[in-house]
């Protein structure tokens, strides 16, 4: 796989620059010289790339942006630390940045397991409870909670990879992005009882109430019930898994074949008003 | 007649699995109250473990939730028809 970033990296622009083949020398590419912008959503699906050529024991070269907005982004955000402590780099990725974090940082990527779900939840409402409406905070926390526990129970991977930023108009809070992330089982094998053909049957079983991959009809609410609260406030909603994905928006539903990478990534973005 | 109070901000399946985490592991003949008056926000994994834990596993008589927010009377009612024991749960809505 390569990942070849020009330009800014925004919503589904991480799927359009995901590259299934290796390069001349057989090995993954992260090549980030180009990279103008990045949301939180291509951030931990960069990171979930990562792991994920971690987990296939290929060599990874890495090509560090030139924008310095963009290199001190990656630094604050804790990728560069991420991608130096998978691949135990010893030389510096990055040039130095100052720590401080930005006003928009909201969480920076972070690994989170079953014990950390709540710190987070509840950073995530209290740093947004003055600022955002009953709705999007509704939303945002059951998100959270509904997302990270299917990460937990179904992806066989302990945790995942989670990052938010804020959006802000003024002094308010126009929009929250959040991304949560992994390299695990997918959804076509977490719904494999109701033999979804493709990773997009998949993904839309999962977004249907009363349909889990578990014996149970009452369970498989969570997915659904996030998709409905955000299209309701006109956010986005995105799940990749596999090689396909699909879009939700409050007027219309798009799914797209995309580069296979193992696990599943659930984005969405949250108007605050 | 047992009764236990939901935190303001529960979260998914496990907070609700430790909540009652407490309870007798058999619960035929009693009722189970719990109070929502404290609920700031809900999780639709959170209310399904309530009703499954006290109704479906543990065979309770009966689950009553009290000062029940809009959002969560509607998915205590999804998940109680779900597991079809609208027979034994009563959800009483916060006084707005």
């Amino acid at each position: 796989m390569q990942l070849i970033v020009k330009g800014r990296l925004q919503g589904t622009g991480f799927d359009r620059m995901l590259l299934p083949d290796t390069n001349a020398d057989g090995n993954c590419m992260l090549d980030l010289a180009e990279a103008r912008f990045i949301e939180p959503y291509p951030l931990v699906a960069m990171a979930c790339f990562v792991d994920a050529t971690v987990k296939l024991q290929t060599k990874l070269g890495f090509i560090p942006p030139q924008d310095a907005q963009v290199s001190n982004y990656l630094s604050r955000m804790g990728f560069v630390e991420m991608l130096t402590k998978r691949y135990k780099f010893t030389k510096q990725l990055l040039p130095p940045v100052r720590a401080t974090p930005h006003p928009n940082d909201l969480i920076e990527l972070q690994w989170f397991d079953g014990s950390d779900v709540t710190q987070i939840a509840d950073f995530v409402w209290e740093q947004l409870r003055r600022t955002a409406s009953s709705g999007a905070l509704n939303a945002l926390h059951s998100s959270l909670w509904e997302i990270a526990e299917n990460v937990l129970f179904h992806a066989g991977t302990g945790g995942g990879w989670i990052a938010a930023q804020t959006y802000k108009r003024g002094t308010s809070s126009a929009r929250v992005d959040v991304a949560i992330g992994d390299v695990g089982h997918g959804i076509q094998k977490t719904m494999h009882r109701h033999n979804p053909q493709t990773d997009l049957e998949a993904i839309d079983l999962a977004l249907r109430y009363g349909v889990s991959g578990l014996d149970d009809p009452a369970r498989g609410i969570g997915l659904a019930d996030t998709a409905e609260q955000v299209r309701g406030l006109g956010g986005v909603v995105m799940v990749r898994s596999g090689n396909a994905r699909r879009r939700l928006t409050r007027q219309e539903s798009k799914g797209a074949q995309v580069t296979f990478l193992p696990g599943t990534i659930v984005g969405l973005s949250v108007p605050c008003g | 007649m047992t009764g236990i109070t939901a935190p303001a901000r529960p979260g998914g399946r496990t907070q609700a699995r430790a909540m009652l985490e407490g309870l007798p592991a058999e619960l035929a003949g009693a009722t189970i109250v719990i109070d929502f008056g404290q609920m700031d926000v809900v999780t639709p994994s959170f209310v399904d473990e309530l009703v499954l834990i006290a109704l479906a596993e543990r065979n309770a008589a009966g689950l009553t939730l009290k000062n029940v927010p809009e959002r969560a009377h509607a998915l205590a009612t999804r998940s109680a028809q779900a597991r079809q024991v609208t027979d034994r749960i009563q959800i009483q809505l916060r006084a707005s």
